[in-house]
């Protein structure tokens, strides 16, 4: 019977890393002229861009909150970002990774700071590896603890 | 108390420890002050703040503005002032107490379009922005070109004691007014003056964290005025050199003076509002 052999009998993996290695990283930010804030990150084969807006006002206002910010993300994959096209509607999968990255970031935000405001994180994954959703909240983060102009 | 020197931080950052005061974007947690933007600490006799580098305008109390009225109520405007609230100005300043929606027209004296200077007189973030036009050089302009640039720009387009705009102004024979939300309106007799100004208000933008920066807008404006004039070291001599060369009209550059004085007044850097 075939095994599938994930690390071969030099302990590297299939792609020459060994098991405690990481792949490559690349993170750049200020990449959005328009954005209050953004980064775009390189992780292995992962190409993703990140744009941060705000906080600035809530449409539709019956969103807003009284004693704090809202604060909405958006995980979109494009359609040209994996071997088979993706349909470019947010599909089940994106909409909780969205849910998600937004309870991963709000603890990072002073929220309480910016009452009746929200503030927009569009996460688009332009090429696809695997662990999109966390390289998403990583390359997330610098924009919008600085809003990214620390160039 | 100890002086800290003036240092970059980021969010998280310690900027010291000890019973200080936490002012503007820090935080005090366990006697330590901690950063909460990315910015410049200072530390004053009041206490630690952090002035911004990057982001959006928060209003705040004495802040002059330049906003554009987006639309009336009853008994007020509706004003965007590039923040992340939209301010109102009640009708009863424009029109003084007396003032009665069935009798008098709003839409006359400011439509929706319209921009005005205006000063943030209560603001807590709880409630929406209140401004005010009642006061010397504040209402509605008439005329000029509209530029925005990051709020936290402004601090560094006026430079100390107005001294960076006032080189733009003389060198360019315009007026720049200013608000601290980042709007600006630029007025001037001809329109290459106006480019000129724009070209050296935008260098300023994109390089307010360099050093020299005063010599490079300088250099910018010298080059495209095609001045011939030797390289002087005092920078006031130099403006009056401008002025004597290349305008005939030095009555209205005075004005121009005064009036940016009057705004550099409010800036950041003088008045601190906590």
């Amino acid at each position: 019977m075939d095994q599938t052999i994930l690390i071969d009998e030099n302990g590297k993996r299939t792609d020459g890393r060994s098991i405690d290695d990481l792949r490559d990283v690349k993170i750049t930010i200020g990449v959005l002229k328009n954005a209050d804030g953004s980064a775009s990150i390189e992780f292995g084969k992962n190409k993703i861009i990140v744009a941060v807006y705000g906080p600035r006002e809530v449409h539709p206002k019956h969103m807003a909150l009284p004693d704090r910010c809202v604060l909405r993300c958006r995980y979109h994959m494009s359609p040209f970002s994996t071997d088979t096209r993706k349909n470019p509607a947010p599909s089940r999968r994106e909409v909780e990774i969205s849910k998600v990255m937004r309870e991963a970031l709000e603890p990072a935000i002073m929220l309480e700071d910016y009452p009746r405001a929200a503030i927009d994180v569009f996460v688009e994954v332009l090429q696809a590896d695997g662990g999109s959703r966390c390289a998403g909240i990583a390359a997330g983060h610098p924009p919008e603890r600085g809003n990214g102009e620390l160039r | 108390m100890l002086e800290i020197k003036k240092r970059y931080v980021i969010p998280g950052d310690v900027i010291i420890e000890g019973n200080y005061r936490p002012l503007m974007n820090v935080i005090k947690k366990d006697n330590f002050i901690i950063a909460t933007r990315i910015g410049i600490a200072e530390s004053s006799k009041d206490g630690i703040k952090v002035i911004p580098l990057s982001g959006v305008y928060i209003p705040r109390i004495n802040d002059i503005v330049i906003g554009k009225i987006v639309d009336n109520s009853s008994l007020s405007w509706e004003v965007d002032i590039n923040a992340c609230f939209s301010a109102h100005l009640p009708a009863q300043d424009v029109f003084g107490r007396d003032f009665s929606p069935a009798k008098d027209d709003m839409k006359k004296r400011l439509a929706p379009g319209d921009l005005v200077t205006a000063r943030i007189i209560t603001f807590d973030r709880t409630r929406d922005p209140m401004l005010t036009i009642q006061e010397k050089d504040l209402g509605k302009i008439s005329n000029g070109e509209f530029l925005k640039i990051s709020s936290t720009r402004v601090p560094r387009l006026i430079g100390k004691r107005g001294s960076m705009i006032q080189t733009i102004e003389q060198a360019t024979q315009t007026r720049i007014l200013i608000g601290q939300n980042g709007i600006l309106v630029v007025t001037g007799k001809n329109d290459e003056g106006i480019a000129l100004a724009f070209k050296a208000i935008k260098l300023v933008e994109e390089e307010a964290h360099t050093s020299n920066l005063t010599q490079k807008v300088k250099d910018l404006l010298n080059v495209s005025e095609e001045i011939t004039q030797t390289e002087t070291n005092n920078s006031s001599v130099n403006n009056e050199d401008y002025v004597n060369n290349s305008n005939p009209d030095n009555n209205s550059n005075n004005m121009e003076n005064d009036h940016s004085s009057n705004i550099n007044t409010e800036s950041p850097k003088d008045v601190q509002p906590h």
